[in-house]
């Protein structure tokens, strides 16, 4: 457990004093927010709620999955700080590698997004308290598949520059598909499931339902399902685990 | 020449990945399908939703049967606000409301209106998709010269009597004909496949063109100020992003406030709706 929150702590210092990580999960919503919310304004005039409240709750899930990329390279920091061959050498399990890496970035996502929503809901009353206390749960969530995901993209996979490259493309058509950047809706049955393909869609409506509707159980369901999602990325990220690739510090593209 | 050399060893390099090849056949293919996608979605009917008892839900379709561009379903009282939100229904019909909301839906219905058909119409919105797309993938294109600017490649082409600028206008003329190539299937493709792209001949040149050329220039400049791929990267997808809204993809320019008006004026997007 101390060789775990050794490197658990090692990993979170890195995520928290990477401008990176921290500027794309905070610095970029909240432009994202202000710049969609001002565009958009005299669109939701007679609507239930303002554009700066629907961009506050649609954006904040789209720069967490984007934060993937951020995760992948997350798993290069040893490498490329030098120190991975201390840590390979180390008695520590690949597993005890794995989830400490996860758990920091899950956190450090998780707490920006947070902060993100805290910063809009002054601003724009998003919801209550209670209602905000649960859609922080629903980013840690959300964190937590991203972190998975990025991990095992960066640490279980030989070339993640060319996978990251492509990934781009799918989380850009789930994010409008998910109506991130405009209310995309539809009565026609097979357009409606293509918009149900989008991850995005599902985490946004069950935000919705959740301060709009009361309505809490496709939340909690939505919840479940992704740390399901999740748990299934992190086992795949500690069977893939690749030594040879966590040391691997040559990322060409990539300096600090 | 040295432009010519550059552009060749360009290409070379490019067809000797498998992976230039699946791009080529990807991107246009995911094009073709999201263009297409969009048209679809473009929906210049109202889209309402009735809330009440039977009698009222029957007496409501009556009523919505003689109405022109109207689409309408019984609504969920569970979801009601949500689906609202997320702009399923446009306009909702609700027996504890009275009429006010179909007095809304006559008068709209008569004006021929849709607050979606202030946006664009498919053929702006496919063009616009379209430059933002390839903004995008001539950004990954122009890294190519940050690869070579970290391995030596350029300093070793200006040792041997060539500039940085013949080295740049060799890169994008290499990455203006890869995506030419996808381009060309992309814009045909469109029209065999899609009845709604009603872009004439020399429109689809003209879209080529401007296409072509502002896609591989922004591509080039964003490599030219990056300092590494990363940058380069994210750099490129976030101004070609902000493009994108400024241009008036998503909300229409009219709409926008003032001061959003004046700064549309430099986004590329913006240029090419005006042009359509």
């Amino acid at each position: 457990m101390t060789r775990f929150k050794v490197l658990f702590i090692s990993n979170l210092k890195r995520r928290i004093m990477d401008g990176f990580s921290v500027g794309y999960n905070i610095l970029s919503p909240l432009l994202m927010i202000w710049l969609l919310g001002l565009l958009c304004k005299n669109m939701y005039q007679d609507e239930l709620l303002t554009s700066y409240q629907y961009y506050g709750v649609v954006t904040i899930p789209f720069c967490i999955i984007m934060s993937i990329i951020t995760a992948a390279y997350a798993g290069k920091d040893d490498a490329f700080a030098n120190t991975a061959d201390r840590i390979l050498l180390a008695p520590v399990s690949d597993a005890e590698i794995v989830c400490a890496k996860i758990l920091a970035e899950m956190i450090v996502f998780a707490g920006c997004s947070l902060l993100v929503l805290l910063v809009v809901n002054v601003f724009s009353n998003i919801g209550s308290y209670k209602e905000l206390g649960a859609i922080g749960l629903c980013y840690l969530s959300l964190s937590f598949v991203t972190a998975c995901i990025g991990t095992f993209l960066g640490l279980g996979m030989k070339d993640f520059m060319k996978m990251k490259n492509i990934l781009n493309i799918p989380v850009m058509i789930f994010a409008i598909l998910g109506g991130c950047f405009y209310q995309f809706g539809t009565l026609n049955k097979p357009l409606q499931f293509v918009l149900n393909l989008s991850p995005l869609r599902w985490v946004n409506r069950s935000i919705f339902l959740l301060i709009y509707d009361k309505n809490c159980i496709s939340f909690y369901r939505l919840n479940f399902v992704l740390i399901g999602i999740g748990g299934i990325f992190m086992l795949l990220a500690i069977t893939c685990f690749k030594r040879e690739e966590y040391g691997n510090g040559q990322l060409p593209g990539y300096e600090k | 020449m040295v432009s010519y050399l550059v552009m060749k060893n360009n290409i070379k390099r490019l067809f000797q990945k498998k992976s230039t090849y699946l791009l080529m056949v990807l991107i246009p293919v995911v094009l073709i399908f999201t263009g297409s996608l969009s048209v679809r979605m473009e929906d210049k009917q109202f889209r309402v939703g009735i809330l009440g008892s039977n009698a009222y839900v029957i007496s409501m379709a009556e009523q919505l049967e003689g109405m022109e561009n109207v689409q309408y379903e019984v609504a969920d009282e569970k979801t009601i606000n949500t689906d609202q939100i997320m702009g399923k229904y446009h306009i909702i019909l609700d027996e504890n409301k009275g009429d006010s909301g179909l007095t809304k839906l006559e008068k709209v219905s008569k004006q021929g209106t849709n607050k979606e058909m202030v946006l664009l119409s498919a053929r702006q919105r496919m063009a616009s998709m379209l430059l933002t797309i390839y903004m995008i993938v001539a950004t990954l294109y122009g890294m190519k010269f940050l690869q070579d600017k970290r391995e030596g490649v350029v300093e070793r082409v200006m040792f041997s009597g060539g500039t940085r600028c013949s080295y740049l206008m060799g890169c994008f003329l290499s990455s203006t004909i890869v995506t030419g190539i996808q381009l060309v299937i992309i814009l045909p493709g469109w029209s065999l496949f899609d009845h709604n792209f009603t872009f004439s001949t020399v429109e689809i040149v003209q879209l080529f063109l401007f296409t072509l050329m502002i896609s591989n220039l922004y591509g080039i400049l964003i490599s030219m100020i990056s300092k590494s791929e990363m940058m380069a990267g994210i750099l490129g997808s976030s101004v070609a992003a902000v493009c994108s809204i400024l241009g008036g993809t998503f909300v229409a320019i009219d709409k926008m406030p003032e001061i959003v008006q004046y700064l549309s004026v430099l986004s590329p997007i913006r240029w090419l709706m005006e042009w359509m």
